[in-house]
């Protein structure tokens, strides 16, 4: 965001200091003045003030860790947490709800951007790669995550009274939450650093492609545990057919839109902007309305776009100036989704089953990078992009509560303190791979190495640096 | 109409004002003030056709305290310059005289016809109504848009004296319903908020200074942006909270922000890329706010309009003592000051959302008569003064936006 050509000087990150506490200071002041509940006319005027008080005081706050070589994302996030309901609640949980609006726009923004970053010559030369961890990391995140939950039964308050049939059932439903990916979180960071190599091809090409893997394996998950919970149900093929239709009419929709996009900026190319607001804020809606995967369809437009035409890297320029406002606006308001008590309440089965997750993440990563033949930084840091989670994994959990209410709702609480962790810690790790394995250019002055060796390609066997 | 087909629908109206208002906020189609939009939002509105309904206009109002906010940033960011050029103090003071002139006459008008005639005084009976009524017209009809000067400059070419006079007395009115609204707003008590008169100011002048002392001197454009975005959204919103005038707070800010920063000049040009996207979809809500309270408002809307063509030729008068260049007009010149524009529009809108009540139908109903008046009076007049003081060349220019116009709402 704040993209600048020399380092800050002291003075001027004192600066950036002094004014993050006085916005902070008005927006406490005002939130003191304004009643608890507010009326009709202040609503308006405390949902504006958040959304300009999130950008500020993200990007602000952004600025400040670069110090610590935080990721911007970070940043974010921390200010949405800090001002949110559960920390000094200078932004109250009506407002923080009021503002999920932009979430589409951000995710539809992050889609399109996502699909046009998948450019078709790296997957052919990565396919092996990709093909190969798909399989590792979903395999194995459906085994050894499932199996943690199992174990850690004790310390989860509602699967400790479950018989076996039952806490299977919701192991596996819990691996399910596990393999879903934050396409955001990992588009936020490469909108930050700009790599290039083959661990952001890879990060992009799995974490995009996962929306696809996550929606089919949950739909197959979902209907198989489903007698293990209810005896009395059964086995069902409706919903693959009905997925089979979702999935196909997002694709087609997708390659249409892609086309109209492609040719409306060859031929026109002038305001993009209100195009993208309108693609984010309506064309979203008319999507859900006819039942499509509205991510999937974003995600095919781009990647039409980048591989039919030549106006992908135009999209992705416009896409990533729009984005630079619309991401902050959204992590900030994510941050402030974080309930921090329910974390602190089940902080225990929460980091359990983070560290599961992670060290099965880095496990596959290790046996897919042997499988494929990735080159050593990809093998060594392919992982760190697969930990963070975000507003997809939650939706997912909340599908699968919704599912299963007879516990569904300790389950989404337990999916929320997870993600949350999995949410501040995942860009941070993400971060640290890209810039350990040289892709950002960054130099490293706490351990004084370049980028780690690239090997001479082989033929299909690593995806390119 | 369902909220998507009305977020399209403004999104559409965005997108076409995009079209028509060049990066310097010169207009390369449609009517100077851009009243055509302001027509189409009354005529699809509760009032007329009915194709948007009042909760649609509900559903519209934080859109509609953004865009107000915009503009008044907007006007902050550019007041008291043309271009590059600096408007001298004298005209700024001479420019502000002008503006009051109609807009005190309006205000006294419609009290009188408020108070005295039955009809009138039934439709807005409290006294606290009818002095809003009376001072929020009186500020919505003061002044003139600097739009119908910059129209002639990039569309009819004018160059010289008297177009500069008249830029310059156009543009430095903008202070008058600005002030106008801050006092009333912010020395109003009735929705039990203590009165903050001239906490909009301050509140705007303190964030106005927060960014400049943010954007330093190095130019970094995502970051301005953001900055812009970020800052303008926040004072909108929290002079909304403190019941303070939000178009008071966002002109402060944009004119402290343009004053202290070095980087006046990128910032006063950036923002107004996003000037057409903005304006007309605001001036078509504003159209579909109005509606009639009662007929006996239309002959206060009358009077109304009456004498802001008496103080505009008072004003014209004054124009013709105080500057040579504009002593061959006389008071005529007024009728070349009568146009009213988006700035006029976005007081009286806001006044509109903070009077739900016949005060603020009554405030956008004139703003709205005399921006479709003026359409009919201002432009012509201005013609024809600058043909006789030989300010319009023989042919227009062919192509709009290529002049150095100021960015003016």
């Amino acid at each position: 965001m704040s993209g600048h050509s020399r380092p800050k000087t002291p003075l001027e990150r004192l600066a950036e200091a002094a004014a993050l506490a006085a916005l902070l200071g008005i927006m406490l002041a005002v939130a003191r003045l304004s009643p608890a509940v507010p009326v009709a006319w202040q609503r308006g005027g405390r949902d504006i003030a958040a959304v300009g008080f999130f950008l500020l005081a993200g990007t602000l706050a952004s600025n400040l860790l670069e110090v610590l070589r935080l990721p911007h994302l970070t940043g974010y996030l921390l200010a949405g947490i800090v001002v949110g309901p559960y920390v000094l609640h200078a932004v109250d949980h009506d407002t923080v709800a009021d503002l999920s609006v932009v979430n589409s726009l951000a995710l539809s923004l992050i889609a399109l951007a996502g699909g046009a970053e998948l450019r078709l010559d790296s997957l052919r030369r990565g396919l092996r790669s990709l093909g190969v961890a798909t399989l590792v990391q979903n395999g194995l995140a459906l085994v050894l995550v499932p199996l943690v939950f199992v174990l850690a039964r004790p310390i989860i308050p509602f699967a400790r009274e479950m018989d076996w049939a039952p806490l299977l059932a919701v192991a596996l439903l819990w691996g399910v939450v596990a393999i879903t990916r934050s396409p955001s979180a990992v588009m936020g960071i490469l909108s930050q650093t700009r790599p290039q190599g083959p661990l952001t091809d890879f990060a992009v090409g799995f974490v995009m492609t996962s929306d696809v893997v996550v929606v089919v394996l949950m739909a197959l998950v979902v209907t198989t545990v489903r007698p293990l919970l209810d005896p009395t149900a059964t086995v069902s093929l409706a919903a693959f057919l009905e997925l089979g239709h979702e999935i196909l009419g997002s694709i087609a929709i997708g390659t249409t839109l892609g086309l109209a996009l492609a040719a409306y900026l060859r031929f026109v190319g002038r305001q993009i902007l209100l195009v993208l607001l309108v693609i984010g804020l309506v064309l979203v809606e008319v999507i859900s309305y006819l039942h499509f995967e509205w991510l999937l369809t974003f995600l095919t437009a781009g990647f039409v776009v980048q591989n039919l035409s030549r106006q992908g890297d135009r999209l992705l320029h416009s896409v990533e100036r729009t984005g630079e406002v619309v991401y902050v606006i959204f992590f900030a308001t994510a941050g402030a989704h974080l309930d921090l008590p329910l974390v602190g309440r089940l902080w225990l089965a929460a980091v359990l089953l983070f560290a599961a997750r992670a060290g099965t993440a880095l496990v596959g990563s290790r046996l897919s990078g042997r499988f494929a033949a990735d080159s050593p930084a990809l093998r060594r840091w392919g992982w760190a992009p697969l930990v963070p989670q975000a507003g997809l994994s939650l939706g997912i959990a909340s599908k699968i509560a919704g599912e299963f209410p007879a516990f569904g709702p300790q389950f989404g609480a337990l999916a929320v303190a997870a993600v949350a962790l999995n949410e501040m810690a995942g860009p941070v790790l993400f971060k640290i791979a890209l810039d350990r394995a040289g892709e950002t250019g960054a130099a490293h002055p706490a351990t004084g190495r370049g980028p780690e060796p690239t090997p001479p390609a082989r033929p299909g066997a690593a995806l390119p640096s | 109409m369902s909220t998507l087909h009305l977020l399209f629908f403004l999104l559409v109206i965005a997108y076409l004002g995009g079209f028509l208002v060049g990066g310097r906020g010169t207009r390369s189609g449609g009517l100077p003030s851009g009243s055509e939009w302001l027509v189409l939002g009354y005529l699809l509105g509760p009032a007329a056709l009915g194709t948007l309904g009042g909760q649609d206009i509900a559903t519209l109002t934080p859109v509609a305290i953004v865009a107000i906010g915009w503009v008044a940033l907007l006007a902050g960011l550019t007041y008291g310059t043309d271009g590059a050029r600096r408007v001298p103090p004298g005209r700024i003071v001479l420019g502000a005289s002008v503006a009051l002139l109609p807009g005190a006459a309006v205000a006294a008008t419609t009290w009188i016809v408020l108070a005295r005639f039955p009809g009138a005084s039934a439709v807005v009976p409290g006294a606290h109504d009818r002095l809003v009524a009376a001072l929020g017209t009186g500020a919505v009809l003061s002044g003139t848009t600097h739009r119908a000067v910059a129209w002639a400059v990039s569309r009819l070419g004018a160059r010289g004296a008297l177009t500069e006079l008249v830029g310059d007395v156009s543009q430095a009115g903008a202070i008058v319903p600005v002030l106008a609204a801050e006092a009333i707003i912010g020395a109003d008590r009735s929705r039990g908020v203590a009165a903050m008169p001239g906490a909009g100011i301050g509140l705007g002048a303190l964030l106005g200074l927060l960014t400049a002392l943010l954007l330093g001197r190095e130019m970094r454009k995502p970051w301005l942006w953001a900055l812009l975005f970020g800052v303008s959204l926040f004072a909108t919103g929290v002079a909304e909270q403190l019941d303070v005038s939000t178009v008071a707070a966002l002109f402060s800010l944009g004119l402290f922000a343009a004053l202290a920063s070095p980087l006046r000049g990128a910032i006063r040009q950036l923002p107004a890329e996003l000037e057409g996207a903005i304006v007309f979809p605001l001036l078509f809500i504003a159209g579909a706010r109005v509606s009639l309270p009662g007929v006996a408002v239309l002959w206060a809307t009358g009077a109304a309009l009456a004498a802001r063509i008496a103080g505009s030729l008072a004003g014209g008068f004054l124009v013709s003592l105080a500057a040579p260049a504009a002593r061959r007009e006389g008071p005529a010149l007024g009728l070349a000051l009568a146009a009213a524009g988006p700035l006029q529009v976005t007081v009286a809108t806001a006044f509109r959302i903070r009077y739900p009540g016949p005060a603020g139908e009554l405030i956008v109903l004139a703003a709205a008569a005399a921006a479709v008046a003026g359409e009919f009076i201002g432009p012509p007049a201005l013609r024809r003064a600058l043909r006789r003081a030989g300010e319009l060349p023989a042919s227009p220019p062919a192509a709009a936006g290529e002049s150095a116009a100021e960015v003016i709402p």
